[in-house]
């Protein structure tokens, strides 16, 4: 107990390369030694340079053990140390591992299957939609989720998830007590209660665009399966993505349109051999035999619409079109095309990307 | 000897009677100016002791005293120059102060005599005649505009000789009547109509269902789609001003200076568009000399706010008060200063920062730059606007399309009827318009049949509607409703004015 301190003042001391704490923490041989020992000391210990010797030093200066290990211990704040029984199985498997977690509310099961779902934050509706069926048809079948809590894909599924009344996890790229983006509070504040949050950084860590990427390791080594709904050919995303490679993770990804630019990165790992997966029951299949997707028939729910529901129905696209040119599609005058369309949305079925223009929302069979 | 002459000042955009008393008597010669005077009216000594000169007058060397009274309003402008040497000229007795009964006298003087144009006639005059004024000296610049007021008799005088000499009854001066001088009224919006304006069903749709109930409305659109077009046709299709409302207006634009055609009134309603560098005094009216502002220039007519997020934030909020009081009241030191504000707010604005959105192929903003871009708004301006239409940017077939739309004339006929619908429900009452219908008004006047209530609650509660949003879809639906002449608001009305609310941009 007395070492946990010295333990949690080397997962929570603001610092780069989290992937080398661990290693470094292993070859000194105990966190304590790293705490007391001088500059000399410190450099004889394979991996800690002049420069990260003087940074430890420096960065323990001001960090008053006792009081800081208490203000932690009095938050309820979860600190699950890498040899901890708790801590992630899968997490444990991949190379530079953190060194420790910090969590609030429950840790991801071992047991359960586990997909991340990712993708673009500024997405499309299209994106939107998939991400949002991937997430509530996943979790409603068992499967847990994890993402990084961010705007756009990551966010939606996450929420889709829980709202399915499944599990989901986020891994922050900043303290766990803090809510990044901010937007997504009401998100956050339910991942608390009915999943759990994640982060390796040390509480009131701020979010910096350093600390993402090495966050996204955690995210893929957390999952069985990577899902990329919507990428651009160069972005955080495929960072992820080269990350779940190197720690042998499955790579799916949602096909889009050729022509979409937000579709170029699911393309082109597509044709590098990522498997394309178009429906829950695909997903399924590549968890593996143990949730063998054979039995699992992906169903599309029908409903039963009204005539000119229907025509605007059939109409609407993922992609966002403008009431005028709903009403051309259609050949029905603006006015019953508007009136269709809203009895769409507040059934669920049609949602409004913009001012004015309309997209589908959610997938049925019409009969 | 002692002599008075009437003239009148502007406070607001209303004329006030101001008595020049004008008392020569012996002593040491001196010339001495009373009555709460501003600056410009106390270097009028010197242009009434020059203009008086050069007509060939000798100033007299004795004691004058001139007083305008009342004595505790503050005094503005160059108007009292012409009065004050006419009632000089009385004092001395050049002038018989019998003429000088049941007339007003108005006008700047220069040096050699000449009497030039001043702002704000149209409301004197108004004023004059609610006060028994039969005859009104004005600057031959103003005859026009003067006698837009019927009833009285317009003197044109162009310097002080001709302005004695009528007095004198010497070179009586025939009054200005309009019959000789009428001139077609200009048009102010030429070449604006809706005929004009290819495609852009749903965004016409909006328009209409705006003019006929006077709801704010906020356009949203790429750029070049055709947004201040189709906000510069609204005029266009709303009624022409009534009699009494040109006079309002045109007093307006009379006291602000800007009376461009002042052989008319005012015809069409006001079009007023100011750029967003506009400041919030500029917007409200105000200044250490009050003059009416945006708001008020657009009195009757329609407010046009282009790039509507570009705004300051401080400029925008002030609009809130007067959208609600329909008037704004602006207090000086020097008295309290009420100028009307009853216009129609129509915005624009981009769907996203680079206008593209929501084509991701061509956007190139964020998510969080285009919601920091919508909460520029705010969200209590953004309630106080019943429509929110896109504005679509045009495909190439309805460009190249040379079938003409509906005009304007054919709408406005529909907006006509819709309006005096709404006179008549509304008569006897404080208000005119659907759009103006407080909590009380729409309980009884958007009475639901218990089917469509029931759709509608199931309606709302599905889509997150919030009370400010309920009332709103209540008065818009109201106005659908009486487009189609009829009494009960039905399903359809309210799934349109759903349509029609600006819950997308709300967030």
């Amino acid at each position: 107990m007395e070492e946990m301190k010295y333990e949690y003042w080397w997962a929570a001391m603001p610092r780069a390369y989290p992937c080398r704490l661990k290693a470094v923490a292993e070859e000194a041989g105990s966190t304590r030694r790293l705490y007391e020992a001088g500059k000399e000391e410190l450099q004889s210990i394979e991996g800690i340079s002049e420069s990260y010797a003087d940074d430890i030093i420096s960065k323990r200066k001001d960090w008053d053990i006792d009081r800081e290990y208490e203000k932690f211990l009095s938050m309820g704040i979860g600190f699950i140390p890498w040899y901890d029984e708790r801590y992630p199985r899968r997490l444990k498997e991949v190379s530079g591992h953190p060194f420790a977690i910090f969590s609030i509310g429950r840790l991801p099961d071992d047991d359960k299957p586990s997909v991340a779902i990712v993708g673009s934050r500024n997405c499309s509706e299209y994106g939107r939609m998939t991400a949002r069926n991937f997430g509530s048809e996943l979790a409603s079948l068992g499967v847990q989720v994890v993402s990084g809590m961010a705007y756009g894909i990551d966010g939606l599924s996450q929420s889709a998830a829980l709202e399915a009344g499944g599990d989901s996890f986020g891994v922050l790229g900043c303290g766990v007590n803090i809510c990044y983006p901010r937007s997504n509070r009401k998100l956050y504040d339910r991942l608390k209660e009915q999943g759990g949050i994640l982060s390796e950084y040390g509480i009131y860590t701020k979010p910096q665009g350093n600390l993402f990427p090495a966050r996204n390791r955690i995210i893929s080594a957390l999952s069985d399966v990577l899902i990329v709904v919507e990428a651009r050919e160069v972005s955080g995303t495929m960072i992820t993505v080269d990350m779940a490679l190197e720690q042998g993770r499955e790579v799916a990804v949602v096909p889009g349109r050729i022509t979409d630019p937000l579709s170029t990165g699911c393309i082109k790992l597509w044709k590098q051999g990522a498997v394309p997966v178009t429906c829950a029951g695909d997903v399924l299949s590549l968890l593996g035999s143990g949730y063998d997707g054979a039995g699992i028939k992906y169903r599309l729910p029908t409903m039963e619409l009204p005539d000119d529901e229907r025509k605007v129905y059939m109409t609407l696209e993922p992609y966002a079109k403008s009431v005028g040119e709903i009403s051309d599609a259609t050949g029905m005058e603006l006015r019953n095309a508007i009136c269709a369309l809203v009895e769409l949305c507040i059934k669920g079925l049609a949602g409004e990307a913009s001012t004015g223009y309309y997209v589908r929302a959610k997938e049925i069979r019409v009969v | 000897m002692f002599s008075s002459v009437l003239s009148f000042g502007i406070r607001g955009i209303e004329g006030f009677c101001v008595n020049v008393e004008a008392d020569i008597s012996d002593g040491m010669p001196m010339f001495e100016l009373v009555g709460y005077l501003s600056g410009e009216v106390k270097e009028a000594r010197e242009r009434v002791r020059t203009a008086l000169k050069n007509t060939g007058y000798d100033f007299p060397v004795k004691r004058i005293t001139l007083n305008l009274s009342p004595g505790n309003v503050r005094k503005q402008g160059t108007g009292y120059d012409l009065p004050m040497a006419v009632a000089i000229l009385a004092a001395m007795g050049e002038i018989d102060r019998e003429k000088l009964n049941e007339t007003m006298i108005i006008g700047e003087l220069k040096l050699n005599g000449d009497v030039g144009r001043i702002n704000g006639v149209l409301p004197m005059v108004i004023c004059g005649r609610k006060t028994g004024i039969k005859r009104c000296i004005v600057p031959a610049a103003n005859a026009a505009e003067g006698a837009m007021v019927n009833g009285v008799e317009i003197i044109p005088v162009s310097n002080l000789k001709e302005a004695a000499d009528h007095l004198k009854g010497t070179v009586p001066i025939r009054p200005y009547t309009r019959d000789g001088n009428a001139v077609e009224a200009s048009d102010n919006n030429a070449g604006c109509d809706l005929k004009y304006v290819r495609g852009q069903a749903a965004a016409r749709r909006g328009l209409e269902i705006a003019a006929c109930g006077m709801h704010n409305m906020l356009m949203v659109g790429a750029p070049g789609a055709g947004k201040s077009m189709l906000a510069k046709c609204i005029p266009t299709i709303l009624p022409p001003l009534s009699d009494e409302e040109a006079l309002e207006v045109s007093s307006i634009y009379s006291v602000a200076g800007l009376l461009k055609d002042d052989r008319n009134l005012m015809k069409e309603r006001p079009f007023v568009s100011p750029h967003h560098t506009v400041t919030d005094i500029a917007m409200t009216g105000g200044g250490t000399y009050p003059r009416p502002g945006s708001i008020s220039l657009s009195h009757r007519g329609v407010l046009f706010l282009d790039e509507m997020p570009e705004f300051s934030r401080y400029t925008l909020e002030v609009l809130r008060q007067p959208l609600e009081d329909r008037k704004i009241t602006i207090a000086r030191n020097f008295g309290t200063y009420v100028y009307p504000a009853d216009f129609m707010l129509v915005g624009a604005m981009n769907p996203c920062p680079c206008g593209a959105y929501p084509d991701l192929s061509k956007c190139t903003c964020t998510e969080p730059s285009r919601r920091r871009y919508l909460n520029r708004l705010s969200r209590p301006l953004l309630d106080r606007m019943d429509i929110c239409v896109d504005v679509m940017k045009l495909g190439y077939d309805d460009m190249l399309s040379t079938e003409m739309s509906e005009s304007s004339a054919q709408v406005r006929k529909r907006v006509i009827r819709t309006q005096e619908i709404q006179r008549d429900r509304f008569s006897g009452g404080k208000i005119l318009f659907n759009s103006q219908m407080n909590s009380d008004e729409i309980h009884k006047y958007c009475a639901l049949e218990p089917k469509v209530k029931e759709w509608f609650a199931g309606a709302l509660e599905k889509l997150d509607v919030s009370a400010r949003g309920y009332s709103k879809i209540l008065k818009v639906a109201r106005t659908i409703a009486d487009i189609d002449g009829l009494k009960a608001i039905r399903r359809e009305h309210l799934a349109e004015a759903m349509q029609l609310n600006n819950s997308y941009i709300m967030g």
